[in-house]
């Protein structure tokens, strides 16, 4: 119990004691310069990146954020087969496929649920229901050690389209597959059905021609080749989505049809649509949606956009001179959120890191020193000083000389640090996966990339053509600068709480140098650089730009 | 400071009611200013005295108010509204009993952590855990909050960066004419308008990196990385398509095919399963006609339509060391890192205006249209992405 006391007592001081708020504060400053940037720089693109028919378009988007499905996998099961099976139909992913498909679903009997039946009856068989010995077959599949329900079916569809589109010769082909009396040994019969018990054939060429008749025809009439074409290919993607898929699909393609039976032409036609546009029915999904926000899902016309855009960037900037912190905090939090959340096609880490500095910043009282609100407060402070005694008393001096500690800031300072060790560690670690990163090849690859690096410059070229000239000057470079990157982004997480802190922001500050000017990340490296301040005391930031190292006073 | 949060209160529910009696487009602009005005309200005087309960539950009735109080069009702000709303519920709660707060507060931190844990270890090896987490606790957190990043940096290898090739063909208003002047006639017997072509490429440094730390550059290529998620054709599913596919690549391979572009065998070229990179569905299905709606758009005026586009990602391969020092007999490097033979083209299809794949049986679709080195041509290498586009791509030396 003592123990556990103990825990609780030093896990509250290490979250929750109440701390000096000028690093949040400057945090607040340099991130705000940083995301003022970003967003003045989408002045130019606004439209492009945000607007109604922009890269990503607003249709898009709108269907992504209210009709996405999630899937999961099951919880309970432990076979690998049932943990993957999907439980929704799906449809080919090749679009002139995909509408073969989807046209023959809507041309099924979809309103008689009897004729439906009917018509997909041979589809309906089960994978290990029945399985079909070859002992006392014939001797022409002595190939075939036995065939199961499904593998029998799935020969029969293959074999419809030799079907006569003639009602009568069709019969008379059929009837002759179903009596051996009436079979000509030179007709080619499917061998598949010689595998079922002679008493099921009339069932199966049955249910075989029901299936038949609902392929999409083929018009014998027709002289215009293309056209013609168009059919024979219509039916024959139909055939191989029946004869490619698995048991499973197949299984929830027919519950899917099935059910279109019991519901509104409306709400069929709605479902048809969803498993077109996702390839997955909503029924089964864990979740439809996704919790985006933005703006820039309601505002499309350009004149409001600017001005909401300009609305936007008033925000951040005062947000960045901490005018109303508080308030302008979350709502530039908000505001990035939704340049996020409506194109997540043009973000790359800069945006992640940018997102987790405007969190903590909204966490943390970060206006509380080096702001307009503190500015404000003080004029206060010391005119309600003078008002009350004639000369600024020593409380009041002291809350001038610094600002009072806060919890909320040390909180947002705290959880800033130790996502600084998550992000360093998952980068470091994830590292050690690659190929690359062991023989070294990384350090050329990221050196020489052209979209990145400095390499359209041709003085840059000749000093890689340099460097690399030597081998034992290139390899040692490259071994320096891999297991460097490796050390700091491994060993930083662990530095960071030990008495070497200041090498270890050192070492950081060294590496993101290192990554804005090589690989070309530099707004990137400037977030980065920006978290990094959060291990630095907020006394040590006073001392260095106003050299005032006076302590907070006691309360809060 | 409450009767201020009750005014804030106020407004949002007369916005609330308003809503019950009209949806005109004016009142709903009505709707949204008091809405924000009141939520302003109650914000400020919340930030007057933010340990008060008090102001803490008028915050989150606000926000329940402003949830029917927001127009239906803006429904992605009422679900921030409905969020908002459980937040300060919460904070609230912490607030008017502060026994408690470090609990709840020690609660948030867990679960946030927990959703860095789960973030980082989703990727790749996809541990049965992370995924249960991910889709039964922590998606909506993960999403909402923008916390979904692995931070896997230039890991588990650092790849080649993609470009985004359009050749965009544009309709003019001017009728087009045959070689002999008499009127071109388009199937339906109307006459064929002039049509012009030029490449369009993303990103261009040149043209893209116009702020001092290039950002819209850097935007552009996060669109070109994004697009480059594909399968090599070994590790999909045997079907009948991508036997089709196959088919069909290898009559275009054949020399006697009118628009012959040749399978380049290993290796001289990635083995042919390389060759033929399916995208990622999503992308398939969202990105590219999306974009193709974009492409038109933007690059359509009065008098001069977008009416076509072929699509290329054209990857841009790192040149390796060895290859970069290599030289000629008078000492000069035989390649630079922008040597179109540094790029594999592969063709992702040709679109409408509207987004529509024109033909999904392309033989060369998702096909690799490959840049070789060839001693017969002055330049030194065959562009057979050109050739198959129809149109020259001039390659610059460097951007």
């Amino acid at each position: 119990m003592m123990t556990m006391n103990r825990l609780w007592r030093q896990w509250v001081h290490f979250w929750f004691a109440a701390g000096d708020p000028t690093t949040m504060a400057m945090i607040r400053i340099v991130a705000g310069v940083l995301v003022l940037y970003v967003h003045v720089v989408y002045t130019s693109d606004l439209y492009s990146f945000f607007g109604q028919k922009a890269w990503y378009g607003v249709e898009t988007a709108n269907r992504e954020r209210r009709e996405l499905p999630t899937q999961s996998t099951t919880i309970w099961d432990w076979e690998w087969e049932k943990e993957n099976q999907p439980k929704s139909a799906r449809l080919p992913n090749e679009p002139h496929r995909k509408a073969a498909i989807l046209t023959y679903i809507r041309s099924l009997p979809l309103d008689d649920k009897v004729a439906l039946d009917k018509a997909l009856r041979c589809l309906d068989c089960e994978a290990d229901s029945k399985l079909y010995n070859r002992i006392g077959m014939r001797g022409e599949f002595a190939g075939h050690a036995h065939m199961n329900d499904e593998q029998v079916a799935k020969a029969l569809i293959l074999y419809t389209p030799n079907l006569s589109a003639d009602p009568l010769v069709r019969r008379n082909t059929l009837n002759a597959m179903a009596d051996k009396a009436l079979r000509d040994k030179n007709d080619n019969f499917p061998a598949a059905l010689g595998f079922v018990p002679e008493q099921d054939w009339r069932r199966k060429v049955d249910e075989m021609e029901a299936f038949y008749l609902t392929l999409p025809t083929i018009d014998q009439k027709e002289t215009n080749r293309e056209k013609k074409g168009a059919q024979q290919d219509a039916r024959n993607y139909v055939i191989e989505y029946f004869t490619e898929m698995t048991g499973t699909d197949r299984r929830n393609f027919l519950k899917f049809v099935r059910d279109l039976t019991a519901v509104s032409e409306k709400e069929r036609e709605t479902r048809i649509d969803y498993l077109a546009y996702w390839n997955s029915e909503a029924r089964y999904a864990l979740r439809i949606g996704t919790p985006s926000y933005s703006i820039w899902y309601h505002i499309t016309d350009p004149t409001e956009m600017a001005i909401a855009h300009g609305v936007v960037l008033l925000i951040m900037l005062l947000f960045t001179i901490g005018y109303q912190t508080r308030i302008t905090s979350a709502l530039t939090w908000l505001a990035a959120m939704g340049y996020i959340h409506r194109n997540p096609q043009i973000i790359f880490g800069q945006d992640t890191m940018m997102m987790i500095l405007l969190l903590y910043t909204m966490i943390a009282n970060s206006g509380a020193a080096l702001s307009v609100d503190r500015w404000l407060l003080c004029r206060k402070a010391r005119k309600l000083g003078i008002a009350r005694s004639g000369k600024i008393d020593a409380a009041t001096q002291a809350y001038l000389d610094a600002p009072p500690p806060s919890v909320t800031s040390a909180l947002a300072q705290r959880l800033l640090q130790v996502h600084f060790c998550f992000i360093y560690m998952a980068a470091g670690l994830s590292k050690l996966k690659g190929t690359t990163w062991w023989n070294h090849n990384a350090f050329w690859d990221t050196l020489i990339n052209p979209e990145f690096t400095m390499v359209h410059f041709e003085w840059y070229e000749n000093l890689l053509r340099w460097t690399a000239s030597s081998r034992p000057v290139f390899a040692t470079l490259a071994a320096a600068g891999v297991w460097g990157t490796l050390f700091i982004e491994i060993s930083i997480p662990f530095l960071v709480w030990t008495k070497l802190r200041p090498w270890a922001v050192g070492l950081g500050l060294l590496l993101h140098a290192g990554v804005g000017v090589f690989m070309g990340l530099l707004v990137f490296s400037l977030f980065m650089m920006a978290m990094l301040l959060c291990y630095l005391p907020g006394v040590a930031i006073r001392k260095s730009l106003f050299a005032n190292d006076k302590k907070p006073p006691p309360t809060s | 400071m409450l009767r201020n949060a009750t005014i804030g209160v106020g407004l949002c529910g007369l916005a609330a009611i308003i809503g019950l009696v009209s949806d005109a487009s004016l009142v709903n602009t009505a709707r949204l200013l008091l809405v924000a005005g009141g939520l302003l309200t109650v914000a400020v005087a919340l930030t007057k005295r933010p340990s008060d309960w008090q102001l803490w539950a008028a915050a989150s009735i606000a926000m329940w108010l402003a949830w029917p109080g927001l127009p239906d069009s803006w429904d992605s702000a009422q679900m921030v509204a409905r969020t908002v709303a459980m937040v300060t519920a919460a904070a609230s709660v912490l607030a008017y009993a502060p026994k408690f707060r470090y609990i709840g507060l020690s609660a948030f931190i867990l679960f946030h952590f927990g959703n860095m844990v789960t973030a980082t270890t989703l990727p790749d090896s996809r541990p049965w855990v992370s995924q249960q987490l991910y889709s039964h606790v922590y998606m909506p957190y993960m999403r909402f909050m923008y916390l979904s990043n692995a931070y896997h940096f230039y890991s588990p290898d650092p790849g080649p960066a993609s470009h985004l090739f359009y050749l965009i063909t544009w309709e003019t208003d001017e009728p087009d004419f045959n070689k002999d002047g008499s009127p071109k006639l388009n199937s339906d017997g109307t006459q064929a308008k002039k049509t012009e072509s030029s490449w369009v490429t993303l990103p261009r440094r040149d043209e893209h990196f116009k702020d001092p730390l290039g950002l819209g550059y850097y935007r552009r290529l996060s669109i070109t990385e994004l697009v480059a998620g594909s399968v090599p054709s070994n590790l999909t599913l045997a079907t009948f398509e991508k036997n089709e596919a196959y088919r069909r690549r290898q009559e275009v391979a054949m020399p006697a095919h009118p628009n012959h572009i040749p399978l380049i065998p290993p290796p001289l070229m990635d083995p042919y399963e390389l060759q033929f990179r399916i995208p990622r569905q999503d992308i398939a299905d969202y990105m590219f006609p999306s974009y193709a709606r974009h492409i038109a758009s933007n690059y359509s005026k009065p008098g001069r339509r977008v009416v076509r586009m072929k699509l290329y990602r054209v990857e841009h391969r790192v040149v390796g060391v060895k290859e970069f020092l290599d030289r000629d007999e008078e000492g000069r490097a035989t390649i630079n890192p922008f040597t179109p033979l540094s790029f594999r083209p592969y063709y992702l299809g040709e679109y409408s205006p509207e987004g529509v794949l024109l033909n999904p049986k392309d033989p060369m679709l998702y096909w690799l249209t490959p840049i070789i080195r060839d001693s017969n041509s002055k330049l030194g290498y065959t562009d057979y992405m050109s050739k198959h586009a129809g149109f020259e791509y001039v390659w610059k030396e460097r951007p």
